[in-house]
């Protein structure tokens, strides 16, 4: 794997999870009893384009990498959301968000090796 | 009869069930869709919108669509913190279907990062479906 498509991993997965986190943000915007159209519009249609860009990076990954190669690099969404989470509301990393999140790494090098 | 298989099929985990299939489905019709538009020396093709030339790209966009539905029918009723750790059961049919469907050779060195991101997502999915619901 070459430094260029690593970092477009690194980007699709960044995107997959701002995406995910945006999009529940607009739907927390529309929940509200009163809330402005046009700041929930703005977040959605930020989130659309985010997934947009995740969408077709990964097709132009997956146009050079096996799915069973690039598909387990998904799993880092999941430490940076726990991350993003962490942060944003102020809460301590638990014993088990990172003995989980090192695994995770670890198995996403051993594939990366592959 | 009707009623009952109405009420069967949007119980949440068939649909969680349906979702997975789909999320699953999604990936094995866009790398087919990627593999028959790949053209590596066109620096373009990075971007992926090669891509949309394939009509297995649009089947992998639809299934993701309905897959997306699924999981919002999904969350309706089951909790995320339920939802997600059972919704990881995609990290053990992709690799499968990878091998199975597409022929790819799942190497020692990468079926052991497999399992391992598929064991650390064991452990987390709990706590980080609790941080992402707070969110």
């Amino acid at each position: 794997m070459t430094p260029f498509a690593g970092l477009l991993i690194f980007v699709t997965v960044s995107c997959f999870v701002a995406g995910q986190i945006l999009l529940k943000h607009a739907m927390d915007i529309m929940a509200r009893p009163r809330f402005s159209r046009v700041r929930a519009t703005v977040v959605f249609a930020t989130a659309i384009v985010v997934f947009a860009a995740n969408f077709f990076i990964n097709i132009g990954l997956l146009q050079r990498f096996d799915l069973s190669y690039f598909f387990p690099f998904q799993g880092m969404s999941v430490i940076l959301i726990a991350f993003v989470g962490a942060y944003v509301l102020r809460e301590r990393l638990t014993l088990r968000l990172t003995i989980g999140s090192a695994v995770i790494s670890l198995g996403v090098i051993f594939v990366s090796l592959s | 009869m009707i009623g009952s298989l109405r009420h069967w099929f949007f119980n949440p985990w068939v649909q969680l069930a349906i979702c997975v299939l789909l999320a699953t489905a999604a990936e094995i019709f866009l790398k087919l869709g990627a593999a028959a538009t790949a053209d590596s020396d066109n620096a373009w093709s990075w971007t992926g919108f090669t891509g949309l030339r394939s009509g297995w790209v649009w089947w992998g966009i639809l299934a993701s669509v309905v897959s997306l539905f699924n999981w919002l029918a999904t969350l309706r009723k089951l909790p995320l913190t339920i939802a997600f750790p059972v919704g990881n059961a995609v990290h053990i049919l992709v690799p499968l279907s990878s091998w199975l469907f597409l022929g790819e050779a799942i190497l020692p060195r990468r079926g052991i990062g497999i399992a391992l991101v598929l064991l650390g997502l064991m452990i987390v999915a709990k706590p980080a479906a609790s941080l992402e619901a707070k969110l």
